[in-house]
Parts: structure tokens; sequence; C-alpha cells
């Protein structure tokens, strides 16, 4: 008995501080229950995540864009679960060539618009800016680049790979007045992505 | 036998970790985009081609001979050619000829020296010419083309007959300058 | 990472495919005209025949038959003609109707000869028929034009009555008629 005591004692600091009923179970035959059933209740949770499950990428080349102008879209794919913000940056603000110096009337750069497009679970966004105005500083805040959780264009839903968002360049054939020259001209878009809650 | 278990709620705080792998939050594209080597016009008859006429009207003079015909001129057209690069240029002049046949002592041919005048960046302007019935070029100008209005001017003079005194032919009579820009 | 797309993959352009390397033509037409036209660098002549009449009076036609002169003129076109209207030498010093048995016109042919270079063309009229005689095509000419009377002859035969006779040769060149 005292060893039951002390077990007790034992056991009690361990479990009899805690106020829950003793069950016993015994073996059949010798009375009830049989068994007891112990629920281990089990929770997880899930972090928050924000990304490109599809990220723009890729080169578009088109020839004689003086002459026929520029359009094509960068598909993308966000997955975010929170609200998010997309930034672009231009490298060159513009497409530009190394041509050397050229005379007056002759010139080796030439703009194009850039449109953001977001597509959330339930809404979307988009919005255009001139690549001129998307260097890094420059004056297009709807969603100059770096992407921060206040700079950006915000798409205020969470975007479950969702289909449908693009980053798109566009320009109309070259309308003067100088000449541009015979070159390869390019730009770098760097486009990023951050959660803003 | 008795088993003492304790039938309270034992919490079995199992984290499940998210997904922990980095996400991609950065994208890169590359605009490229060329431009040919090529030459067009704006203010012409369409985006490759420009035109211009010159009608002497009456040739002949009281006496039936070729009058003095003053130089024709295209300068302060509205055409402005203009080429992503140097370009090479040519022209070529066919005289005024008159279906006609002419007798002796007659024309039924108008001769003149036709002229190109190309105002570049560099230098004064260059000028390229032919007699009718001829062609010169193609010629690499040493500069781009001023990308200005009216940057090249087509000309003519120096209208004769074959031969010194001859009576002209009645009739129409009609001549072409083409002048190729050429990337 | 990053996939290139070439100009031949399927993209989204404006336009057609890359356009060949184009040059620009520039042409100039000169164009005139020649009216048709028909001049004299020689426009009159004078025949000054003398006494045309013979012994017993009456008209020498030997005096006027062969006389001529030489004008000159060009036509450059290809239908011009030339005719000609001869009016008869008349009395200008005697007034009125001659009496019988004398005359105070005597009328000739008059031809005009031009020369292209197809070789002669004459027109020809007599003055004792009104008005010009038929035309002739000369086409495109320039050369001297012969003037000849003939067939000189009163329309009586009688003595011709003194004074001054006067007559006159039309040649009229027509560019286009």
């Amino acid at each position: 008995m005292r060893k039951a005591a002390i077990a007790c004692t034992v056991v009690a600091a361990l479990w009899c501080g805690q106020s829950a009923a003793q069950t016993t179970a015994y073996a059949p035959g010798h009375g009830s229950p049989n068994s007891i059933v112990l629920s281990v209740p089990v929770t997880a949770s899930i972090n928050n995540h924000c990304g490109f499950a599809t990220a723009p990428s890729g080169t578009y080349n088109q020839p004689d864009f003086d002459a026929v102008g520029l359009l094509h879209d960068f598909d993308f794919v966000l997955d975010c679960t929170l609200p998010l913000r997309v930034g672009v940056v231009s490298s060159n603000g513009g497409l530009l060539a190394n041509a050397g110096s050229l005379p007056a009337g002759y010139i080796a750069f030439a703009p194009y618009d850039i449109t953001l497009n977001l597509v959330g679970d339930t809404t979307s966004v988009s919005a255009t800016c001139a690549a001129a105005t998307l260097t890094t500083g420059s004056t297009c805040t709807t969603f100059l680049g770096p992407a921060t959780t206040t700079q950006g264009l915000r798409l205020d839903d969470s975007a479950s790979q969702t289909s449908g968002s693009y980053l798109r360049v566009s320009a109309p054939p070259y309308p003067g007045p100088d000449v541009l020259v015979a070159a390869t001209y390019n730009d770098t878009l760097v486009v990023t992505l951050s959660a803003s809650p | 036998m008795r088993i003492g278990l304790l039938s309270g709620t034992v919490l079995a705080a199992l984290a499940f970790a998210g997904v922990a792998a980095a996400q991609t939050t950065t994208g890169t594209v590359d605009v490229v985009g060329t431009v040919g080597e090529k030459c067009t016009v704006t203010g012409g008859d369409t985006s490759t081609t420009f035109s211009d006429t010159f009608d002497a009207l009456e040739l002949a003079d009281t006496d039936g001979t070729l009058r003095a015909i003053a130089p024709f001129s295209t300068a302060g057209s509205s055409w402005r050619v203009h080429c992503t690069t140097i370009p090479d240029v040519s022209i070529s002049a066919t005289s005024m000829a008159n279906v006609a046949t002419a007798p002796s002592g007659y024309a039924n041919t108008v001769n003149y020296i036709a002229y190109a005048d190309f105002d570049v960046v560099t230098g004064p302007d260059e000028t390229i010419s032919t007699p009718s019935g001829g062609s010169s070029g193609p010629t690499t100008l040493g500069s781009h083309l001023q990308n200005v209005t009216d940057n090249v001017v087509i000309r003519a003079d120096t209208f004769t007959t074959p031969n010194v005194g001859d009576i002209l032919v009645s009739g129409s009579y009609a001549g072409l300058i083409t002048v190729t820009i050429t990337p | 990472m990053r996939v290139i797309l070439g100009a031949g993959a399927a993209l989204a352009l404006i336009g057609a495919a890359p356009l060949a390397a184009a040059q620009t033509t520039g042409t100039v037409d000169i164009t005139g005209s020649v009216g048709e036209r028909c001049e004299f660098t020689i426009d009159s002549g004078l025949i000054t025949l003398g006494e045309l009449s013979g012994t017993g009076g009456a008209l020498d036609a030997a005096v006027v038959n062969g006389a001529s002169d030489t004008l000159n003129g060009w036509c450059n076109g290809t239908a011009a003609e030339m005719t000609v209207e001869a009016h008869a030498l008349q009395n200008i010093t005697y007034v009125g109707a001659p009496p019988a048995g004398f005359e105070t016109v005597v009328n000739f042919t008059a031809t005009a000869t031009a020369t292209p270079s197809g070789g002669p063309v004459s027109a020809n009229d007599s003055s004792a028929v009104a008005g010009a005689g038929a035309p002739s095509v000369v086409g495109v000419f320039s050369s001297d034009i012969d003037v000849v009377l003939s067939a000189a002859a009163t329309p009586g035969g009688g003595k011709l009555i003194a004074g001054s006779y006067e007559g006159s040769v039309d040649v009229t060149l027509t560019p286009s008629p």
C-alpha cells in the first residue's frame, strides 16, 4: 500500500496535477471497460507564402520594329496567399542600340510601353508605364520596382496560381521625326514580387 | 491487471513546418528589336516612292526650233527620304521623245541633263547626274542623308535637239528621270 | 531559366514577316508638246511683168507664163496642207466694163510647189475660177515654195485697155485643216 501511495505521489506529480479522471480498463472477463480510447488531437499550420509559380522570363525579338512596332506578352503565374505587389525596373528605359555617335536627325533609342496585368483569385489589376519611367529611381511609381510591401502594383487579393497575369511590351511603328539607325536594340526588365499584406 | 491511463487530453502538438522551399520572387525578360537597313520616304506618293511632273508646255519657238527652256527643279517639295544607313544612289533619264517620225532637218527628240542632289549630314550636297538616254551610279553617299524635308532634289536643264536648228515635229513629248536610293 | 524565343516562334506581332531591305525610288516625268504650225520665213514676193500686150494690143501670154517668184516656209505637222488662190490681173486705171473687143482682166493659173523630203508637192488655182484651188498635203517640210504663173488668157481674147494691172497669188499653209 505504501508503495502504491508513493507511486501515486510520484504519479501525482506528473499526472495528478491534472484534474482529469482516471479510467481503468480491465481484461475481458475481469471488468469493463476492456479498452480505452485515447484521443490525440493533431494540429498543424501552414505559413503564408508569396512568389511566382512561373516567373516572367524569355526573350522577345522583333525584327524591323521601327516599321511594324512591338507587341508581346510575357505570361507569368502568381502564387501568393496574401495581397502582393509587383514592380518592374527597365535597364535602358527603352530599346537602345550601341551605335556610337550619330548625326543630327538620327537616333539609336526607341521608347515603348510596359503594361502589367495581375490576376488574383477574385480580382485583377492592370497598369501601364512608359519604359523610360521605369529606370531605377524614375517616376512611374505605379509599378516602379523593386517591389516591396509598399512599392509596386498592388493586387489586393490572393493568387492561387491563377493564370492570366502578364507583362506586355508594346509600341506603334516608330513615328519619327528622327530616323532609327540600322542596328540591334535591346532592354532588360527585372520583375520583382513582394507580399503586401 | 490494472492499467492506469490518463484519459485527459494529451496534446501532441505536431508542428508541420510549411513548405519551406524558397519561392521565386524575381523574373527577368529581355526585349530585343532590330532595325534593318531600309529607305523610306515621308511626304511622297507611297512609303517608298515619290514623284513630280515637269510640263515644259510648248517646246517650239516661233521658228519651229526648240525654245530656250528654263531649268526645272523639284526644290521645295514635301518629300523626306530617310534611310537607316548610308544609302547608294543612282539616276537614269530618258530623252523627251515624240512617236512621230522626224525627216531630215526635223527632230522628234529633246535631250537634257538630269541631276539628283542629296542633302547629307557631312559637307555640301552630293550630286549625281546623267545626260538623257543614260544613267549614273549606284554611288554610295559620303554620309547619312540629312533628316529634313526636301533632302533629295531632282533637276533638269540644258534642253537641246540632236542638231542645232532642228525644227520640232508636232505632237507630245515625254521623258522620265528615275532616282533610286538603296540602303 | 531563360528561354530564348527567336523571331520564328509564335509571338503576338503587329504586321507581317520581317521586311526585305526596301529601296526608295523617285521619278520625275518631263512632258512637253509642240503644236502643229506652219510659217513663212519669206512671206511675200513681187512679180513684175512689165508690158502685158503684144503686137496688135492683145495679151502676150508669154509675158505672164513662166513668171515666178520664191517664198519659203515650213510646217511641222504631217497633216499640213497648202492651197493657192490666184487673183486675176485687173486694170486698176480704167473704171467700168470694157468696150466690146477690149479686155481689162488677164486670168492665169498660179502653181505653188513646196519640197518636203518625200518629193515636190504642188497646189494650184486659176484666177478664172472663184475661190482657192484644191488643197494639197505637204506634211512636214521646210523648203522654198516656188510660185509659177501659167495659162495666161483674157476672157475674150481682145485688146488690153491701157493702164496698170494688178493681181496676186495667195499661198496658204494650214497646219491642221
